[in-house]
């Protein structure tokens, strides 16, 4: 069986990452045997670096993917995104479910935080993913405070393909307004950091008082994991969560959401 | 034959006079709900609480958009009913709601807040394809001016029949000698008192600290550990020998030497 578990290593938000890859019983008290694990690296598409037998996970135990143990997680001024895909012994191509453990850390205070999400299918060939619907009401500015939204995303081919539709992204007011508009070609195999701050070019985050604003974004054409992160640039403490999908939300009627979803915006303002 | 008054549900009247359910789907609805949404408050410790509630539906579902209502009930540690208030977000919009705003009781240190969306109209159609609509919303422990915040999703709503209760173990590595203290919230979303024995478990299962104590329906705890009496162990991992409900898991606070903190589902 298989799974890949991708993360964006975010350096230009001022973090290190470091993953804790887990083997643990997927029912209750089940045992397994050890994961192997093949390790990409990609910087906007392109492969910088490439583990096949990067490391095994023993039942109960941890595969740690940091800079430590990988050197293309150490800094280079980009962002870049991590592959890890996990593979019991069994040969099947079947995808299993495993949670695991992603931590990020600001190096000069120390401080971190975490999330555990599961690992993902992988990307069948042939086969486009559905456009992805994002709703991060979660992002607020001030002049101390800033936002970012990673978007990191795995196709099914190693190469820098562009996705086949643009990546659409918005803030909103929260007053529904729409304040920015982005688009984005970003190829499969990428990890791209949405600066809210940036995105907004004065138009909020000039108050000492954090303002909320919500970024929505639609299109792309490949399978992502997207977290956000709310930074108190001066302190360097930050909090992260990983993004709610539609279902989590509403139980049907996703094709329909898909292509309705924003689709009718009041866009005063926006670029 | 008489109309049944417009506050009594068209599905059942509809079934029970017409004995088909084919017709519902042509009769105009209100949203189909899911049950309450649920996350914790603080109100103490050196942290505040704000949520944000966004109005999903009218970005699902654009070209029928309206405003939707949350109606929010804020339970103490102990379960009772500590405030309630109702929240009007517009469309397109998000509230971003500070509870001592909108409600105007005195807040307890701790508890938990239950939301439910629902549609201002009586009758409202307009998003019924959506299927079930959940109240998942965002909340934000943060201390004064976000010098240190942390966002949180709910893991759990309401449960108003009684769910199993797992035993658990967390993926999440904690590590005693980054952090000066463990401070784990643990819930109760279910209608009857819940036991619990929250743990912390060594890579290799040992069990080096526990506290199990009685959770009362829609109740909270807060469990501190200082980390120095762990520094032996190069990580820890919470667990627990039966959740009130299948993913009622602590949230876990990381309270560090510097004063900062950050927060993570478990």
């Amino acid at each position: 069986m298989i799974g890949q578990f991708i993360f964006p290593t975010c350096e230009v938000a001022g973090l290190r990452v470091a993953a804790y890859l887990r083997n643990t019983p997927r029912a209750a008290g089940s045992q397994s045997g050890d994961i192997g694990v093949e390790l990409q690296v990609f910087q906007r598409g392109e492969l910088v670096a490439h583990e096949p037998e990067f490391g095994t996970i023993p039942f109960g135990g941890v595969l740690e993917v940091s800079e430590r143990t990988c050197a293309a997680l150490a800094p280079v001024g980009a962002d870049r995104l991590v592959v890890a895909r996990c593979r019991t012994a069994d040969g099947s191509d079947a995808y299993f479910a495993q949670e695991h453990h992603l931590s990020y850390e600001n190096h000069r205070t120390g401080v971190f935080d975490s999330l555990l999400y599961d690992q993902l299918p992988l990307v069948k060939p042939g086969r486009r993913a559905s456009p992805i619907i994002l709703l991060a009401p979660k992002a607020w500015i001030s002049v101390d405070v800033n936002s970012f939204v990673a978007f990191a995303n795995v196709g099914a081919f190693a190469a820098a393909e562009p996705q086949a539709v643009p990546l659409v992204v918005s803030v909103l007011s929260t007053a529904g307004e729409v304040l920015s508009t982005d688009t984005y070609d970003e190829p499969q195999n990428s990890a791209l950091l949405f600066d809210v701050r940036a995105a907004l070019r004065g138009k909020l985050g000039n108050s000492d008082v954090p303002q909320l604003v919500n970024v929505v974004a639609r299109g792309g054409a490949s399978m992502y994991a997207i977290m956000t992160f709310v930074v108190n640039q001066v302190t360097g403490n930050f909090a992260l969560e990983h993004s709610l999908s539609p279902h989590y939300y509403v139980t049907e009627g996703l094709a329909r959401v898909r292509t309705e979803a924003l689709s009718t915006l009041h866009t005063a303002g926006a670029r | 034959m008489s109309l049944p008054s417009l506050s009594t549900a068209p599905g059942s009247f509809v079934r029970r006079v017409m004995g088909s359910r084919k017709i519902l789907r042509w009769l105009p609805r209100n949203l189909k709900l899911g049950d309450p949404v649920l996350q914790f408050f603080l109100n103490g410790f050196g942290k505040t609480t704000r949520y944000t509630f966004v109005n999903f539906p009218s970005l699902y579902a654009p070209g029928t958009a309206h405003p939707c209502i949350y109606d929010l009930v804020l339970h103490d540690a102990l379960g009772s009913i500590a405030g309630r208030a109702t929240i009007e977000v517009p469309v397109a919009g998000t509230a971003d709601v500070v509870l001592g705003d909108v409600m105007r009781t005195p807040l307890p240190e701790l508890g938990i807040l239950s939301a439910r969306i629902r549609s201002p109209r009586h009758f409202d159609y307009s998003d019924r394809h959506l299927g079930t609509v959940r109240s998942f919303f965002y909340a934000a422990y943060h201390d004064q001016a976000m010098r240190s915040i942390s966002v949180i999703h709910p893991q759990t709503a309401k449960y108003s029949a009684l769910p199993d209760r797992p035993t658990w173990q967390s993926n999440m590595l904690l590590w005693p000698l980054r952090v000066n203290s463990f401070e784990l919230l643990l819930m109760n979303p279910t209608t009857v008192d819940s036991v619990t024995d929250l743990r912390l478990v060594t890579g290799n299962g040992e069990i080096v600290a526990s506290s199990a104590a009685t959770i009362p329906p829609f109740g909270a705890r807060r469990v501190v550990w200082e980390s120095a009496p762990l520094q032996q162990y190069p990580y820890v991992s919470v667990s627990a020998d039966m959740l009130a409900a299948p993913n009622a898991k602590p949230l876990v606070f990381l309270n560090f030497d510097n004063g900062a903190f950050s927060a993570a589902h478990s």
